[in-house]
């Protein structure tokens, strides 16, 4: 009798490590979406190189590309779409939207490189402040709470709270071509594995979302801000610029994947940041900040993200649950010597 | 089926994917020389270099990166042109500790004299910038907003030959307090010396205020006078080398008309208030005032083998 249940137990152990190593190489995503927009003329005027194209957008995100898929990569691209092929419904979280383009199953990584926004956010002139307390006076488009926004080279002034917003130039558009990724309309990441806590169901997949545009968060409001798009995702990169303006340069995105090429196990979120210091001017004309967001439920949960490798990015076993605790990581293009709370912001 | 069984499962699955590749040499280290009149250049490597590899080195080829990789991070170098990157393991215990010195300075200090060391011409080093890592966490439902901690500095050496500014080349390191490299990085190619001539009569060229003012108003949405640069094909690109004298000029990107949401469904109130903002392009002219373009910037792999929208939720 001992014997038989022996063999059975065996038996139990081989079908559970049999599913174990079939998780742990088959619950994996290792797609790539990149959407890159040089041309806004169809709404906003003339077309390349006048303003506002941005020429470099399709450069980059092919550059991005092409470091992630060498022969043997492993990666799979999934979509490149660029310029009219991109539209808001990309984007947004609903029925054939999002879950079969910039979130869909299987996606490791989504990749947008266009316009942003970067206000409302102060007055004009500007409200000069030296303390947050002083800020209450929202500007048209922004809410409370307000912030006495302190820079490189700049003179301290409250800014408030907006949505932020990427653009896209589509005759398939449906929103405007606005995608508020803070309103409540944009949930990346939703899949089996993350749980539907997010209420977008577990249509979606992707683990990380790089959004190469323009104030993709301001300081600082990130937790507002981006907080709203998380459900499921491990990581969020994007561009904080402070005293400046994103630069549409080409080869952000060749240094992030390179950095894949260049060693696997070393850090995703390190990798973002640090683009910053491999191509000209930083990538922003003025002070700003490369940036790095994770969320999870609980707080080694979210720090686990952020020090994710590249192949802990690819297991959807690490979806995000939950959005109560975080971790935010900045590399920023000047020297910081504070010690208190005076990185961003007057207290 | 037995123990043994299972554990011949375990590991065979395990092996899956583990390869050994044939490893061509990296290129060798130290000066790159230039043609008369050029700038030499630094090529990168291990020898010199304090940052850590950890133990049972060994050497592979893989994604067009000529590696040597240890137990704590890798030394990686471009086959196609010999950009170096030395990056850490993710989690590596030496990304934890605190920045060198006391302040950003000394560790500016620190890596300019660690890259003239190694071999960085010092005649081509202009101006030392600090970036600083900063990082927060806490709870989502938290009141107060928890203080940034800064958690590294990186030095970036700044390229300059003759006073002009080759913005496509770099070396940086970020040190921490034990004095050790946890990540650096160098492109640092040699300068033909048709190159450097060319730059230098351009600027010799547009010190002329009339004909650099004249340049710059050709250009829409210009900002600033524009600056002469050398410009070269970036770390990531893999076709033949090729390098630049330039005007560029900064150009604000932002729409001349804003007329956003007037025929489209509305997603929420916001809507009204949203445009795209004049996100930065440098925009590159020769000496007569012809635009053009960088190799990185002439990047395009087309729609050949990708999938077009949609077909992707078979």
């Amino acid at each position: 009798m001992f014997q038989g249940t022996r063999q059975i137990f065996l038996q139990v152990l081989v079908l559970a490590v049999s599913v174990l190593e079939i998780c742990l190489t088959g619950c994996q995503s290792n797609g790539l979406v990149v959407a890159s927009v040089n041309d806004y003329s169809h709404k906003y005027g003339p077309g390349c190189p006048m303003p506002p194209c941005l020429p470099n957008s399709i450069a980059n995100g092919d550059g991005f590309i092409k470091a992630m898929t060498a022969p043997g990569s492993g990666w799979v691209l999934k979509e490149r779409d660029v310029d009219s092929q991109v539209d808001d419904m990309d984007f947004v979280d609903a029925y054939n939207m999002d879950s079969i383009n910039f979130d869909q199953p299987n996606t490791a990584i989504s990749y947008f490189t266009g316009h942003g926004t970067c206000g409302p956010y102060g007055a004009t002139p500007a409200q000069a402040c030296t303390s947050t307390t002083q800020c209450t006076n929202p500007v048209p488009g922004t809410t409370m709470p307000g912030s006495c926004k302190y820079g490189p080279g700049d003179n301290s002034q409250c800014v408030y709270l907006s949505d932020r917003f990427l653009f896209t130039d589509s005759y398939g558009d449906r929103f405007g071509g606005q995608v508020d990724y803070s309103g409540g309309r944009v949930h990346w990441g939703e899949s089996q594995n993350s749980g539907a806590w997010a209420g977008a169901g577990t249509d979606g997949g992707t683990n990380l979302v790089v959004l190469d545009i323009s104030c993709g968060v301001l300081p600082t409001f990130w937790l507002q801000q981006l907080r709203p798009a998380m459900a499921g995702i491990h990581l969020l990169a994007t561009i904080m610029p402070v005293t400046g303006d994103t630069a549409n340069v080409s080869d952000r995105g060749s240094a992030f994947g390179g950095s894949w090429a260049q060693y696997p196990s070393g850090s995703v979120t390190q990798a973002w940041l640090t683009t910053m210091n491999s191509i000209p001017g930083s990538g922003i004309n003025g002070g700003g900040c490369n940036f790095v967001a994770a969320f999870d439920s609980t707080s080694p949960r979210a720090l686990h993200k952020l020090n994710e490798d590249w192949n802990d990015l690819k297991n959807d076993g690490w979806d995000a649950q939950g959005t109560g605790a975080y971790f935010v990581r900045w590399l920023c293009n000047w020297a910081f010597s504070q010690t208190d709370q005076t990185a961003f912001e007057l207290p | 089926m037995d123990i043994r069984a299972v554990t011949l499962l375990v590991a065979s699955l395990s092996l899956v994917g583990c390869a050994s590749v044939d490893v061509a040499p990296a290129p060798r280290q130290g000066t790159i020389p230039a043609t008369s009149g050029g700038a030499s250049g630094y090529q990168h490597g291990g020898r010199g270099s304090l940052f850590v590899l950890g133990e049972h080195v060994k050497r592979v080829s893989e994604y067009g990166y000529l590696k040597e990789v240890g137990d704590e991070g890798a030394l990686a170098i471009k086959a196609s042109n010999g950009s170096a990157f030395c990056i850490p393991n993710a989690n590596v215990s030496s990304l934890e500790s605190g920045p060198y010195g006391g302040s950003p300075e000394d560790h500016d200090r620190f890596v300019r004299d660690y890259f003239i060391r190694i071999g960085v011409p010092t005649e081509q080093i202009g101006r030392v910038r600090t970036m600083t890592l900063l990082e927060v966490s806490g709870r989502s439902d938290e009141a107060t907003k928890p203080k940034p901690e800064i958690k590294a500095y990186y030095s970036v050496l700044q390229r300059a030959v003759y006073g002009i500014s080759v913005p496509d080349s770099f070396a940086w390191a970020r040190v921490n307090n034990a004095g050790r490299v946890v990540e650096e990085a160098v492109y640092w190619p040699a300068l033909s010396g048709e190159v450097v001539s060319g730059a230098r009569r351009l600027s010799e060229a547009l010190s002329d205020p009339t004909r650099r003012s004249e340049l710059v108003s050709r250009v829409p949405r210009g900002i600033g006078d524009g600056e002469v640069a050398i410009r070269h094909a970036s770390a990531w690109v893999d076709s033949r080398f090729e390098a630049f004298p330039s005007f560029d000029v900064i150009v604000r990107s932002q729409p001349v008309r804003a007329d956003v949401g007037s025929t489209y469904e509305k997603l929420d109130r916001s809507n009204d208030r949203a445009s795209p903002s004049g996100t930065i392009i440098v925009r590159h002219f020769d000496a007569d005032g012809v635009e053009f373009l960088l190799p990185q910037e002439r990047r395009n792999i087309g729609q050949e083998g990708t999938q077009r929208k949609g077909d992707a939720s078979e």
